[in-house]
């Protein structure tokens, strides 16, 4: 995404896209797989999983008319309607629980529990797990979408700077939880 | 972050430098190595997601109503359908059910989806994996085009059979199962599910690749009648073929119906040529004494003393006579003014191109063109005994050389013989007055007319006796001489020449497109001639991309009289998942080059338009008693009504609308007209393009 000339590419399959069913076509092979990856780690769930990534698609057709490009990746656009997608699902499906809380209580458990796999990695995702939400969802699109903070900017409706400080927040988080949790001694090098 | 503080194990991440902490971005690179396991997907979910959007997307560019729902059912007969296919590759489409449990699903798979070529005659069948309500199934099927259609069930696969016994040919059929299906114990399948296949051509033949010599005479007269007693000077025709202007008995001007009648002297003397004036009002007359201009009524005679003249014809709209310094504007002092265009040798004989741009010059057994613009002189290469006589459309000319007839452009270059001295027999060996005819040239010798089809090219003796001129009519259809001193007309017949000559641009044909087909500019740009070649871009020769040409089938075929063939060929273009999206039609003219081959010489295309977006003729086939046009859409037959053959109107059953031919004159030419708004399918869609074709009605066997 980097290379200009990918991105000069990018931008003219995105204003395509706009009026033919096959430029779209293209986007959607391009991205459905890490949406969907995303959505699935966001949701657990298979058959949520697709719901979610349909309605992901759907709202990109219906709304990549009015998409402008800002020197963004499209994929940025994708995943900020993906994070809202996540939130409303579960803000619809539980109006006072949200997905973040749900998962943090899940997440507590997993934690115990993959401690005594002695998998230490894995409990520090399982940590991740039990941050709160927008530092989850930062440290998601961060470390495993590999997406750059200017970017999850766009997808989280924030600006870099606010983006950064949640990433902070939450290596600092994952830090002093996992010293008090022992696993300190596993990723101290 | 300095480098130099950088952990060699891991990647520098600059986006990260904002932690600044060594600790915390030593947790954030080991972040980036820990992936989780990939989620798990459902390729069925990935490709009916995409389907989905793919027709969301087409709805929002064309808003409409889905013809589907104006769909109506009736007693019996439900307006959907489908195919059954004989390659077993099933493909899975999985639909998702509205939950017993969330994963709970039902399959549905169809041998027939994607694939392309399918045979128009079988039944089409649904697998499910799990028992089906019948009458939701059937309700909730829907197909395009709109085709009528029976079901009947085995277990839980479902055969769907079109009314009208097969399927269409050359289209592609999209199934699609909304979610008002429901399974046996009443869930509901949770998103709809398609099924696209595209059929092969039918029974009727595709154009041989090959080209397999016919010995068909090629030319043939019938209806032969004596119209009036006549001298030896070539009849004119009028522009709409009715009246005949020729040098009566006493060799003065006269003119009469084609149909017969008595004749009118217009009283002119000593008639050697006769020039009509494209207004089809005036007329130059080349006599023993020189020039007349008269209107065609025989009033306003004007004479134009030259009785060196050599020959008259006319140029945008002015009369011009040649004479052997060169030709003349018809004016007074015709034969002492300047000439409009002098000839560099003196002239023995000279006959103007029909549209009296240049002129043929005989000079002491050497042929020149001469142009009257700016008096380029261009010599023959090859000598002529005779002086050429010029095709009707001015593109060729037909001579008699040392080795017998033959033809070449009209500066003589690319001669090819036509038939040899003794193929010709008498008419070649004693001199001949060529004419041409409607593909044709027609050779009038003192024992007998002979005819060599251009295309054939085999001599024919049409009929014995004594001929002195004959000419063909503008529609090509008939022809005028004078034999034994009188005057006749009779219908020129091509029996084989159009079954050969279609053949030929058909293989010609399939060559060009096959290259355009497999991205081969080269190739199919050999093809191309006079406007095509300026009409092609590579773009729309190739369409490279996407959409980018997925097939081509002809739609309709036939021979002209002048020796070309006019293809309608349909245009389908795909996306990169192999689904016909777009198409369009090319009205190609192919005719044969001096060496036989074929090019395109002109083609007029039609905007693209999207594949099911109503309903579409897919074969207009001709025979010597009927015309039919085949549509891929079942048609409400009261619309079927607004589809005319000239003025007449067809009988409609099961996709095909039948007009007769009985009665309507070999040669005459009807235009089919398709209209698209008046046109419905059985969902009351419209025609989804306007269509007007010219048709031949061909010689009956």
């Amino acid at each position: 995404m980097q290379d200009p000339s990918g991105r000069s590419e990018e931008r003219d399959l995105v204003e395509r896209a706009k009026r033919d069913p096959n430029a779209f076509g293209e986007l959607y092979d391009r991205h459905f797989q890490q949406i969907y990856r995303f959505v699935y780690s966001r949701v657990g769930e298979q058959s949520a999983a697709e719901d979610v990534t349909s309605e992901v698609f759907m709202k990109a057709l219906r709304g990549i008319g009015r998409y402008q490009d800002t020197g963004r990746p499209f994929q940025a656009w994708l995943y900020q309607i993906s994070v809202n997608a996540i939130a409303d699902r579960y803000r619809a499906a539980k109006p006072v629980e949200d997905i973040d809380e749900q998962r943090a209580l899940a997440s507590d458990t997993d934690v115990e529990a993959a401690a005594t796999r002695r998998d230490e990695l894995r409990r520090i995702w399982a940590l991740v797990e039990g941050l709160p939400a927008p530092q989850r969802t930062a440290m998601v699109l961060k470390f495993q979408e590999d997406l750059k903070i200017e970017d999850i900017a766009v997808a989280m409706g924030k600006s870099p700077g606010a983006v950064k400080l949640l990433v902070h927040r939450a290596v600092t988080k994952l830090r002093d939880q996992a010293r008090r949790d022992g696993i300190r001694a596993e990723f101290s090098l | 972050m300095s480098g130099s503080s950088r952990d060699p194990r891991f990647p520098h991440d600059p986006d990260l430098e904002f932690l600044r902490d060594r600790e915390l971005l030593e947790l954030a690179n080991l972040l980036h190595t820990r992936r989780l396991p990939e989620a798990p997907i459902d390729p069925a979910f990935r490709s009916s997601l995409r389907r989905d959007l793919r027709r969301r997307h087409y709805e929002m560019l064309e808003p409409s109503t889905p013809w589907w729902r104006r769909l109506t059912s009736g007693p019996g007969l439900a307006w959907s359908g489908a195919t059954a296919g004989a390659i077993a590759i099933a493909v899975a489409l999985v639909f998702a059910v509205r939950p017993v449990t969330p994963s709970s699903r039902t399959l549905v798979s169809s041998p027939l989806d994607h694939m392309r070529g399918v045979a128009v005659i079988q039944p089409m069948k649904l697998s499910f994996q799990t028992a089906m309500d019948h009458q939701s199934v059937e309700s909730s099927l829907q197909i395009q085009p709109a085709t009528q259609v029976t079901y009947s069930w085995r277990g839980n696969t479902l055969y769907v059979q079109p009314v009208a016994g097969q399927l269409a040919p050359n289209t592609q059929y999209r199934l699609t199962l909304t979610t008002d299906a429901r399974t046996q114990d009443e869930q509901p399948i949770q998103q709809p599910a398609t099924i696209t296949f595209v059929t092969g051509a039918t029974t009727s033949p595709t154009p041989a690749p090959s080209i397999t010599p016919v010995p068909a005479p090629g030319v043939a007269l019938a209806n032969p009648t004596q119209l009036a007693p006549a001298g030896s000077v070539a009849p004119v025709w009028s522009a709409d073929g009715a009246t005949l202007y020729f040098a009566g008995a006493d060799g003065s001007l006269e003119s009469m119906p084609r149909a017969g009648g008595t004749p009118t002297p217009l009283g002119i003397p000593g008639v050697r040529q006769v020039a009509l004036a494209p207004d089809g009002i005036r007329i130059a007359v080349l006599t023993t004494t020189g020039v007349y201009l008269l209107q065609a009524d025989g009033t306003g005679v004007q004479p134009f003393p030259a009785p060196e003249a050599l020959a008259v014809g006319w140029r945008q709209g002015k009369p011009y006579a040649a004479l052997p310094a060169g030709v003349f504007e018809v004016k007074q002092n015709l034969d002492r003014g300047h000439p409009a265009t002098a000839f560099a040798v003196a002239a023995d004989a000279a006959a103007f191109a029909p549209d009296g741009a240049s002129v043929l010059v005989d000079s002491e057994g050497q042929v020149h063109l001469v142009e009257l613009g700016g008096g380029h002189d261009t010599a023959w290469p090859a000598g002529a005994v005779t002086l050429p006589a010029w095709s009707q459309d001015g593109r060729r000319v037909a001579f008699l050389g040392a080795d017998g007839l033959a033809l070449a452009a009209p500066d003589g270059s690319g001669a090819t013989p036509l038939a040899s001295l003794e193929q010709l027999g008498a008419a070649g060996a004693t001199g001949l007055v060529a004419g041409w005819s409607d593909g044709a040239v027609l050779v009038a010798g003192p024992a007998a007319l002979d005819g060599v089809d251009t295309t054939l090219r085999v001599p024919v003796q049409l009929a014995p006796g004594a001929f002195t001129a004959v000419s063909g009519s503008p529609d090509g259809a008939a022809i005028a001489y004078v034999q034994d001193g009188a005057l006749w007309t009779a219908s020129l017949l091509h029996p084989g020449v159009q079954p050969q000559l279609e053949s030929q641009a058909g293989a010609a044909l399939k060559t060009f497109m096959d290259a355009r087909l497999a991205g081969d500019a080269g190739s199919a740009n050999k093809f191309l001639g006079g406007a095509a070649a300026q009409k092609y871009t590579k773009d729309s020769l190739l369409f490279n991309g996407h959409p980018g040409l997925a097939r081509w089938f002809s739609v309709f075929q036939q021979a002209r009289p002048d020796g070309s063939v006019v293809e309608l060929v349909r245009l389908v273009l795909w996306d990169e998942h192999h689904v016909d999206v777009r198409q369009l039609d090319e009205t190609l003219t192919l005719r044969p080059n001096a060496d036989g081959t074929f090019a395109v010489v002109d083609v007029q295309r039609t905007p693209t338009r999207a594949v099911d977006a109503g309903p579409e003729v897919v074969a207009i086939q001709v025979s010597s008693t009927q015309v039919t046009v085949t549509f891929d859409s079942d048609l409400k037959p009261e619309s079927a009504a607004g589809i005319t053959l000239g003025s007449a109107m067809g009988t409609y059953a099961n996709r095909v609308v039948t007009f007769s031919l009985s009665g309507e004159q070999p040669g005459q030419l009807l235009t089919l007209t398709v209209p698209n708004r008046s046109v419905l399918d059985l969902s009351g869609r419209s025609a989804a393009q306007a269509l007007t074709v010219q048709i031949e009605v061909p010689a009956s066997s």
